[in-house]
């Protein structure tokens, strides 16, 4: 059905636009018949993308969670070692989980809004990219020899996560830093 | 110097328990004094210079990347201390003057050129004070939709973040940027200064007629722009395909465009008349319809954002600006607008200048949020067409007058670049982790430095070289807006063209959920020769993530190669123009 909604997308798109090219006047027949096939392939490629969601979203969804959550302890564990580490070793554990784990979740987004939801999808995440913005704050940090606000940054960026996740559970948006 | 021996009393003061003689911790340098001299001076150079070579070569620069190497080698080399971050501060408040003498440059000028055009040079820089200011207000509440939730790319921001973070980063990953920075800086003289084509045209190649381009610029920056939006930016390639090589040939075949006769090369004609008469208004069209779609579709992810700012109260560790700011900001820059309508051009009276800046803000509004989309999906900005709708729009609210559509285009100009600027800059802060308020803050600030220099710069080549035709200046941009003027003046607006634009933009948008519409637009409003190395771009991510390891080497050395094209495209722009400038 997808490839079904794409092709129609396609022909929709050339025959209006054609239409709508005509010099000196505008084709206005060809333009109402490719907004109409617009539409029909729009109303595909929606049912076919809430199908897909209902039959590949239970697993995906769990995974995603998981995903977040281990983040978050990830995170959490970093914390208490991280007064420890040398800043060296505390850049390459940051860089590693920005390019890993929070590089995945970014992959994920995209689905993640398209079940959630514009609102809910909101409050989880955007606690979410507080909490991913501080982690990079707290590499620059470490990267500019700054242990104080490392290890600051870090904490607060694992808290936001944290919240993220509790969020997700069902528990409060923290939303009062914006 | 070590890169963790920078601030080293940090460093030390965290272990030892604290005692009554221990010197404080100094703070994380963020927006500090030098930051900020540094980057209005930069700033307010790069601004003379670039609105000179703008009317000299038709093409400005932008500045955030410049200012960063700048930044590392005089904050951190020259002052021996300097943060990331508050090299950040130092590039955001550098762009933030800059990044309007694109605006002045396209509008302002062409005022000068007009026959009995009476204008006031006082009420333009007021307006376009006022639209620098409301570019960086309208964009407050939209940062966490577009950085935060929507995760658009914004690949200058990302090229910018990778400068900031290479001291910091491994030295292989430093290596590549320098490397591929290296490479398009030899590119881009080379094809600044003629030494290899800038262009390759293979149409005659594959018998491509002039109306079906096939022509790439030779342009590292679009490669590495494409790589840095990856699969996304395909649509962009197909709808330059679809617009350049299905459209065109497709009205050639069935007739519906006035084959030119007695001319030389009727092929090129056709292609020119394609373009700017079919293809580009419709794609200014499905911008426009496209953004407000996908602004209808964005509400609910708004609406929280605007709830965040207001439940955030007087925090002092809030991350965005109050919404309060964008309240009292968009009411004052309404009536600063106004004083600049109603003291510039008279003889529109009070209730049309009343109108005009009240549309002119709106307009800012929706521009600035289709320049950000656009911007943060390909890293490219049609300013100078949603430019040239405000003076359509104005000239007619102001029952004609030319003087203020321009000065409303102006300020409609540096409003969606400063928009622009600050959500590229807002992703480049993401990235390093920078504090948003304290960005926004700063981009405010100092946004008003550039419209004066750049409207002052202008007036005084005037004053001393002149520009336009039959001068050294040739000032091409104000010259195309000139002839548009007059074209709008004589009724040729194809509002037809761009109805049906926004139809088919307002439809594919709903219909995939997505920045599609937009996308689909901008594909049609760039001339193909930068869509079609944007494209390899796209496909060269799209490989790269295929590799086993295709995460890690596209984070490694794809993003820094893609980014070093980015700098070193602009870096030698800047120089180029600095050359053009010196040779005069």
């Amino acid at each position: 059905m997808r490839i079904r909604a794409n092709v129609l997308l396609s022909i929709g798109t050339i025959l209006a636009t054609l239409g709508g090219a005509r010099l000196p006047a505008v084709e206005w027949t060809l333009v109402v018949v490719g907004a109409i096939v617009l539409i029909v392939g729009g109303v595909l490629h929606r049912v076919d993308a809430r199908k897909a969601r209902s039959e590949g979203g239970v697993a995906d969804t769990g995974a995603d969670d998981e995903m977040l959550r281990s983040l978050s302890a990830t995170l959490d564990e970093l914390c208490e070692r991280a007064p420890s580490l040398s800043l060296e070793a505390l850049v390459e554990h940051l860089s590693e989980l920005e390019t890993g784990a929070m590089g995945q979740l970014a992959d994920s987004i995209p689905r993640r809004l398209a079940e959630m939801g514009g609102e809910r999808f909101a409050q989880i995440f955007g606690e979410y990219a507080a909490g991913e913005r501080l982690v990079h704050r707290a590499w620059s940090a470490a990267a500019d020899g700054h242990r104080p606000e490392a290890l600051r940054s870090l904490q607060e960026g694992a808290d936001r996560i944290r919240a993220a996740v509790t969020s997700l559970d069902g528990g409060p948006a923290r939303s009062v830093v914006a | 110097m070590n890169r963790h021996e920078a601030p080293a009393r940090a460093e030390a003061a965290v272990p030892p328990p604290a005692s009554v003689s221990e010197p404080p911790i100094p703070p994380y340098r963020e927006v500090t004094t030098a930051a900020m001299i540094l980057g209005i001076v930069v700033g307010v150079v790069l601004t003379a210079s670039m609105t000179y070579a703008g009317l000299l070569i038709g093409f400005v620069v932008p500045a955030s990347a410049i200012a960063a190497i700048l930044g590392w080698g005089l904050l951190r080399g020259v002052l021996r201390r300097g943060s990331i971050v508050e090299n950040n501060i130092n590039q955001t408040v550098a762009s933030a003057v800059n990044n309007t003498s694109a605006g002045v440059i396209f509008t302002f000028p062409a005022l000068f050129l007009m026959d009995g055009v009476s204008f006031s040079p006082w009420a333009i820089g007021l307006a376009t004070v006022a639209g620098a200011f409301l570019g960086t207000l309208f964009i407050i509440p939209l940062r966490k939709q577009m950085v935060d939730l929507e995760r658009l790319r914004f690949p200058s921001g990302i090229a910018v973040a990778e400068i900031l973070r290479s001291p910091g980063a491994s030295s292989k990953k430093s290596m590549y940027l320098v490397g591929a920075s290296v490479l398009a800086f030899v590119v881009g003289m080379l094809t600044n200064a003629g030494t290899i084509p800038s262009e390759v045209d293979l149409g005659p190649l594959f018998g491509f007629p002039a109306y079906m381009p096939n022509v790439w610029a030779i342009s590292l920056l679009s490669v590495g722009a494409g790589f840095l939006t990856g699969r996304a930016g395909l649509t962009v390639l197909a709808g330059g395909l679809l617009a350049n090589w299905v459209l065109a040939p497709t009205v050639v075949a069935l007739d519906w465009v006035p084959v030119p006769e007695g001319v030389e090369d009727p092929d090129a004609v056709l292609a020119g008349t394609i373009f700017t008469e079919m293809i580009r208004p419709l794609g200014i069209g499905l911008l426009i319809g496209g953004a407000v779609a996908g602004v209808a579709l964005a509400a609910p992810m708004i609406r929280a954002a605007f709830a965040a700012l207001r439940a955030a109260g007087p925090s002092r560790d809030r991350d965005e600006l109050p919404i309060a700011w964008m309240y009292v900001g968009t009411l004052g820059s309404i009536v600063l607008l106004f004083a600049a309508a109603y003291l510039g051009a008279p003889e529109v009276g009070f209730f049309r200048a009343t109108l005009t800046a009240v549309i002119g803000t709106l307009w800012m509004w929706l521009a600035g949020v289709i320049v950000a989309q656009c911007t943060g999906m390909t890293d490219w900005s049609p300013v100078s067409g949603l430019a040239l709708l405000a003076v359509t729009v104005v000239l007619v609210v102001s029952g004609g007058s030319v003087g203020l559509s321009v000065m409303i285009g102006a300020a409609v100009c540096v409003a969606i670049a400063q928009g622009a600027d600050m959500m590229t800059d807002l992703k480049t802060g993401h990235l390093v982790g920078s504090r948003p308020v304290r960005q926004q803050a700063t981009q405010l600030a100092v946004s008003w430095i550039g419209p004066i220099v750049s409207v002052l710069t202008v007036y005084l080549i005037w004053e001393t070289m002149g520009f336009g035709p039959g001068t050294d200046i040739p000032a091409t941009q104000a010259v195309a807006l000139q002839q548009m003027i007059q074209a709008i003046q004589g009724g040729e607006v194809p509002v037809d063209k761009y109805a049906v634009g926004a139809l088919v933009g307002a439809l594919l948008t709903f219909a995939t959920g997505g920045g599609l519409g937009v996308l689909v637009g901008l594909s049609m409003y760039l001339p193909v020769l930068y869509v079609l190395p944007y494209g390899v771009g796209c496909l060269l991510a799209m490989l790269a993530q295929r590799r086993r390891d295709g995460k890690v080497f596209i984070a490694n050395v794809g993003i820094p190669v893609a980014a070093g094209f980015l700098v070193g495209d602009s870096l030698a722009g800047v120089i180029f123009s600095f050359v053009q400038l010196f040779q005069g």
